[in-house]
């Protein structure tokens, strides 16, 4: 049980409710038993559909009663009554998107008061997959409310990329003899995008949407990469794609006003982690054009040459808000989040880049020296400020210094 | 508050009686609405009483009976209770249930039979598993099926391979896992991924392990509780969930155990025995079990000591076959 308060229930009450319950109990058991009856006789009628709506309406977290009432639907409601009299078996009812309609707008009044009923959602499902001609834009538009009043609803999201799933495969089945694009199934990529910018302008503490955008980001990338006529289409509202340095920054920008206003939301921040160490948008050279080039060395040194510089800057930068953040502080305590940060980007340096640092003339030899000094420095500091976590730090500092030893 | 901590202790005696009596005292509405669960409430409390140190406090005989009542004779599968459909989630408890009594051999051959047919044919061709025929699919699914087949002795190969590609699948931008390919990294599937990948032994499957034992300790919030995603309120269950995979990841000490441990004493009842998810609230079997479970792997209490893989007994799962099968 999740969120109900403990509570101390004075002798009269606990008889009060005992007497309340006993009602409910036999009530409850009763039609419990009416229902298990008539499914052992495989009964499959509209008596037995009725029945099973009002014990799922007590108890939706029944899921053998779920089971039982998709057998109702297979087995009779979607029955042609003409075809059983001819003993035919096939599933011909016209009738079938109508019934759907019907269960559909009885689980919303169910999801309204038990939102987070796994058997619910799924049973939702089954009534799509099960609808010849299923309204899914109807769906879509049920989850964007669903989540305009909980943005992080955990069934919501799932839901909702399980709907997006759903047309752009009805989408790709449809325009499957058209050459070139797929319109509407890319295009559906896109316009998932900016309804997570739209959410994370509204708030932009929202895990949820920014987990969904790395997914998109890179789902979009991949097609520009390989479809030249996607790609225009995509530029034409998002220009920000034209390649990962360009969107890089320009993402950088639009989150780095967030952590100005709150420095201690972890959400953005580890975002930011994402797009600043992981190889998803790190991996420049899988931009296009540089895939058949004869200079590939070249070019990803090059590259690399950029992501230094643009990580070294952030260093900088987040550096800046943290002296902000520090002279704010009662204390005059570092900033954890601005300090966990500096210390992945420097786990990436280190990670990723150590040659191009040890080698590099654009910076001197010093300059790494002077990086592993501030990474230790800023282990020790968390050490002290996020002791919670103190083993973590003190771990990552034999780890790191056991490797600086071979440089 | 500040004093009252230090004399907070384990109500061990009152959890026992807590358990043992949830299903003989005076039955609420609430009882008969939870039937749908009632396997999985006997594998949690019979899972809390042994790490107690009580297992013998339910009746033996009593446990495996009920078990083999909730067989489900059309799909070979277990049910939550009689009459109800088999569904892995029932069918798992129902195995540790007999593993934990040490009486996995009530079942015979064709029963095994049944229920391996059950579980494997549950699997889809991309590796997920849904729960039952309906078609739910979840990483907690993979999880169920795996360690079922891993307590029973018989994975394959065929069944491996597929799930691992699918769990691999389901990875995050923050090293944790999701319930399908592109879902939101939550720490109880994170731990059923890393369950699985431990029983199969394939931890390198994880793309980057000091992110994830990152994302994982990072859990931990201001009064010592664990949440299960990024700005949620925390809950005792997730000592289990954060807890198990950070042990399994060998991360165990990145978070702070003497804080957590208060938060999990904090929330107990201490009148009439149990744990409620945060402090205050209603207790129940579930959050007892992965409280307990928490303090556990903690090595706090004196408890029996757990497996982080199996959420058993580490006496009963140390005779588990190991995969990969030798022989
Ligand atoms: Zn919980």
């Amino acid at each position: 049980m999740h969120g109900i308060k403990r509570e101390r229930l004075s002798e009269e009450a606990r008889r009060n409710k005992k007497l309340r319950d006993r009602a409910r109990i036999r009530n409850y058991k009763t039609l419990n038993a009416m229902v298990l009856v008539r499914r052992d006789k495989r009964d499959y009628s509209e008596d037995a559909f009725r029945l099973s709506t009002k014990l799922l309406d007590l108890n939706p977290e029944y899921y053998t009663i779920w089971n039982y009432r998709r057998e109702i639907f297979l087995n009779g409601l979607f029955q042609d009554p003409g075809d059983a009299a001819k003993g035919e078996t096939a599933v011909s009812n016209d009738m079938i998107p109508a019934i759907l309609e019907r269960e559909l707008k009885f689980l919303i009044v169910l999801l309204k008061r038990f939102p987070k009923c796994y058997w619910i959602w799924n049973h939702r499902m089954w009534c799509l997959e099960n609808n010849p001609k299923p309204k899914l834009n109807n769906e879509l538009a049920i989850v964007n409310k669903i989540l305009s009043l909980d943005s992080r609803n955990f069934h919501g999201w799932h839901y909702r990329r399980y709907i997006i799933g759903l047309i752009e495969s009805s989408n790709g089945s449809k325009s499957s003899t058209n050459s070139g694009i797929n319109a509407s199934g890319t295009e559906l990529s896109l316009s998932e995008f900016n309804y997570t910018t739209e959410l994370i302008n509204l708030n932009f503490s929202n895990f949820s949407a920014l987990h969904n955008r790395s997914k998109l980001i890179i789902k979009i990338f991949k097609k520009t990469n390989l479809d030249n006529q996607y790609k225009e289409a995509v530029l034409k509202t998002n220009p920000e794609f034209e390649n990962k340095l360009e969107f890089l920054t320009k993402e950088l920008d639009y989150f780095k006003n967030a952590i100005y206003t709150d420095p201690d939301d972890q959400s953005v921040w580890l975002y930011l982690r994402w797009l600043l160490c992981s190889n998803d948008l790190l991996n420049l050279s899988m931009d296009d054009n540089d895939n058949n080039n004869d200079n590939n060395n070249s070019n990803n040194n090059n590259n690399k040459l950029k992501i230094i510089k643009l990580l070294l800057l952030q260093i900088k930068d987040i550096n800046e808000l943290n002296d902000l953040e520090k002279s704010d502080d009662i204390n005059s305590l570092d900033n954890k989040w601005c300090l966990k940060i500096i210390i992945e980007i420097q786990m990436t340096l280190f990670d990723k880049f150590i040659d191009l640092l040890k080698t590099n003339d654009t910076n001197n030899s010093d300059y790494l020296t002077s990086l592993i000094t501030n990474f230790n420095q800023n282990l020790t500091t968390l050490i002290q400020i996020d002791p919670l976590r103190s083993n973590r730090y003190l771990d990552l500092q034999r780890i790191y210094n056991k490797r600086f030893e071979t440089l | 508050m500040a004093h009252q901590q230090h004399e907070l202790t384990l109500f061990k005696e009152k959890h026992i009686q807590y358990i043992v009596n949830l299903n003989t005292k005076d039955k609420s509405y609430e009882y008969w609405l939870t039937e749908h669960l009632r396997m999985n409430g006997l594998y949690w409390g019979l899972t809390a009483l042994y790490l107690l140190g009580s297992q013998n406090s339910l009746d033996k005989e009593d446990v495996i009976s009920f078990v083999l009542s909730c067989k489900d004779p059309v799909n070979g599968g277990f049910g939550a209770f009689p009459k109800h459909d088999g569904h892995l989630l029932s069918t798992l408890s129902a195995i540790q249930i007999l593993a934990t009594l040490d009486s996995l051999d009530v079942l015979n051959e064709e029963d095994i039979n049944d229920l391996v047919d059950f579980i494997i044919g549950l699997q889809l061709p991309n590796g997920s598993f849904q729960g039952d025929k309906y078609g739910e699919i979840d990483t907690r699914f993979i999880y169920t099926a795996i360690s079922s087949l891993s307590i029973l002795g018989k994975l394959t190969k065929k069944v491996v391979e597929p799930s691992l590609s699918f769990i691999k699948d389901c990875q995050n931008f923050d090293g944790g896992f999701g319930m399908v390919p592109g879902a939101e990294s939550h720490a109880a599937q994170v731990f059923t991924c890393l369950g699985t990948l431990a029983i199969l032994d394939r931890l390198d499957v994880i793309n980057d392990q000091n992110l994830l034992g990152w994302w994982l300790s990072e859990r931990q919030v201001a009064n010592g509780g664990l949440n299960g995603r990024p700005e949620k309120l925390p809950d005792v269950c997730y000592s289990w969930w954060v807890l198990s995979s950070l042990s399994i990841l060998n991360k165990l000490s990145w978070i702070d155990h003497r804080k957590l441990r208060q938060f999990i004493l904090h929330s107990q009842d201490s009148e009439n025995g149990g744990i409620s998810d945060r402090p205050d609230n209603q207790v129940d079997v579930y959050h007892t079990l992965f409280g307990i479970a928490g303090l556990s792997l903690m090595k706090f209490e004196n408890l029996v000591a757990i497996d982080p893989v199996y959420c058993m007994p580490i006496e009963i799962t140390k005779k588990f076959r190991r995969w990969p099968y030798t022989e």
